[in-house]
Parts: C-alpha cells; sequence; structure tokens
C-alpha cells in the first residue's frame, strides 16, 4: 500500500503545481501583486516576467512530480520554494497552508517516488 | 531515457513562457496593469452623489482640502472632492473596502482576496485611515507601498 500512498501524495502534490503554474502563465498580470518587490528590484526582472518565470518553473516541476521522474529532486527544490513562500508570508492562514506543503514536497524527497514512477521503470 | 523526459519538460515549459512573454495582456488584466494614476482610472464619484451619510452635505464633512497626492480624477472639468472620514467609513466590508493612506483613498475590494495574508488580515481596517495606516506600517513598513498603490483603485484625496 506504501507504493499508492506514495502515488497520491506525488499526483496531490503535482496537481497543486500544474494548477498554480497554469494559472500564472494564463494570466500572470493577476498574479504579480504577489512579487515582492525586493525581487523585482534585486532581480531587474520585471514583477510580469517573474511570475510568468516561475510559472514555467512550477509546470515544469509539476510535470516532473506527476511522471516521478527526477522526483527527489524536484521535491526538494520545490520545498525549499514553498518554504521560502511560506517564510516570506509569515504565520498567515496562506503561510501555514505553504508550509504544510513545503513539508509534503520535503517528505516526499526523503521517502523518494514511490513504485509507480518513471524514476523505478526507466533506469 | 530519464533525460530525454526531462529535455522534453524543459522546452514545453520554456516554450509556455516564451509564447505568454510575446503574448497580448488578456482583457481582464488590463486593469490590473493600469496605474491607479492614470487619468483614465475610474472613479466611484463625489462624495455626496453615491455615499450619503447621516453627515451629508455638511461643509465642515466635505471640504476642499487637497492632500500632497492628487487624486486619479482629471479632465472632468471640476474638481472632485475630498473623501471625508464618514465617507471612508461607509466602505467598512469585505465586499466594499476602502482604506486611506497617506492622504489617498484606495479601493482594495478586488485585491483583498489575493492578499497573502488573507482578506481577513485586512478586513478590520476596511473603512479606515489611521487605524489601517497604522497596522500596515507595523506589518510591512513601508516596503509595500508601491503594492498598494498598484493594487488599489485611487477613489480620491482623503480629507483628515
Amino acid at each position: 500500500m506504501t507504493s499508492y500512498g506514495l502515488l497520491i501524495i506525488r499526483l496531490g502534490l503535482s496537481g497543486v503545481l500544474l494548477w498554480f503554474g497554469a494559472q500564472q502563465l494564463i494570466d500572470p498580470l493577476s498574479w504579480v501583486g504577489y512579487v515582492p518587490d525586493i525581487a523585482t528590484t534585486t532581480l531587474l526582472v520585471d514583477a510580469k516576467t517573474l511570475v510568468l518565470m516561475n510559472g514555467a518553473a512550477e509546470v515544469a516541476f509539476g510535470l516532473l512530480l506527476l511522471l516521478g521522474l527526477f522526483t527527489r529532486i524536484s521535491a526538494t527544490v520545490m520545498g525549499v520554494h514553498l518554504a521560502l513562500i511560506a517564510l516570506s508570508l509569515g504565520l498567515t492562514a496562506v503561510g501555514v497552508r505553504d508550509w504544510g506543503l513545503a513539508f509534503g514536497f520535503l517528505g516526499l524527497a526523503l521517502t523518494g517516488p514511490g513504485h509507480w514512477s518513471l524514476d523505478n521503470i526507466v533506469r | 531515457m530519464k533525460y530525454l523526459f526531462l529535455v522534453g519538460i524543459i522546452i514545453l515549459a520554456g516554450g509556455l513562457f516564451a509564447w505568454q512573454m510575446q503574448a497580448p495582456t488578456t482583457s481582464t488584466s488590463q486593469q490590473e496593469e493600469t496605474s491607479p494614476f492614470d487619468s483614465d482610472t475610474p472613479v466611484v464619484g463625489t462624495v455626496t452623489d453615491e455615499n450619503p451619510t447621516p453627515s451629508q452635505g455638511s461643509s465642515a464633512d466635505v471640504t476642499a482640502t487637497v492632500p500632497s497626492t492628487p487624486p486619479a480624477t482629471q479632465g472632468t472639468g471640476t474638481a472632485p472632492q475630498a473623501i471625508t472620514r464618514s465617507v471612508l467609513a461607509t466602505h467598512n466590508t469585505q465586499k466594499d473596502c476602502w482604506v486611506a493612506y497617506k492622504g489617498v483613498v484606495y479601493d482594495i475590494t478586488n485585491w483583498l482576496p489575493r492578499h497573502p495574508g488573507s482578506a481577513g488580515a485586512i478586513a478590520p481596517y476596511c473603512g479606515t485611515a489611521d487605524e489601517f495606516t497604522a497596522a500596515f506600517n507595523k506589518k510591512h513598513g513601508t516596503k509595500q507601498e508601491n503594492r498598494l498603490m498598484r493594487e488599489g483603485v485611487n477613489e480620491g484625496a482623503y480629507a483628515q
């Protein structure tokens, strides 16, 4: 049953990434408000471009997790990503939720993808 | 084989990024890209026309005071009246949330659901000036001023 549990966790987390990534790619201007000012000033990239970059990255990592490909690396990157977002939000409703997602990703990074994954099938 | 999948996914994500970078702004998002200080920013109206209050019509309530930051309305032929504290106080719900910050009244109703710290964090300060400013400064300092001005709709000057 563990393999099915890991599959469900992986599919759930990848669904979150794919949904948010797609939303950012479809309508980036609705998301620019979330971009911290420090990001635009330090990276010298406008907020819309940052949102699109983030959306593309989340879609890419979402697909990797969906397929179970490079799962540990992908889950680690997304776990750190979510943790940084949660840290910036502080102890708010959204922030706490993101902490939960971050720990989910980090847990998946530790357990690995499980049986039902390309990591397990394709060597 | 795994790396072929990886390359494919990277190309797909990069293609989506490049495609959207070149895509024109959608109409639904156009208003958000528009600066709240642009001359065509929608303005709800004068204080007394659309926002009746018990103190409506009082000369002490509606003043001609013009704060340092100009209101958004331009080209109407008449100078917009400043929004008073009592009028501001009528917009005190999550579905109709105005706040005053540094002499300007902002409608942040549409921004509330997207506030990273949840709408509930701001809701108690809807319809206020000093309380909102104090809470805003305590939480964000001046770091998020630009965001407030970008996301809020400038409704006009605030008459303190």
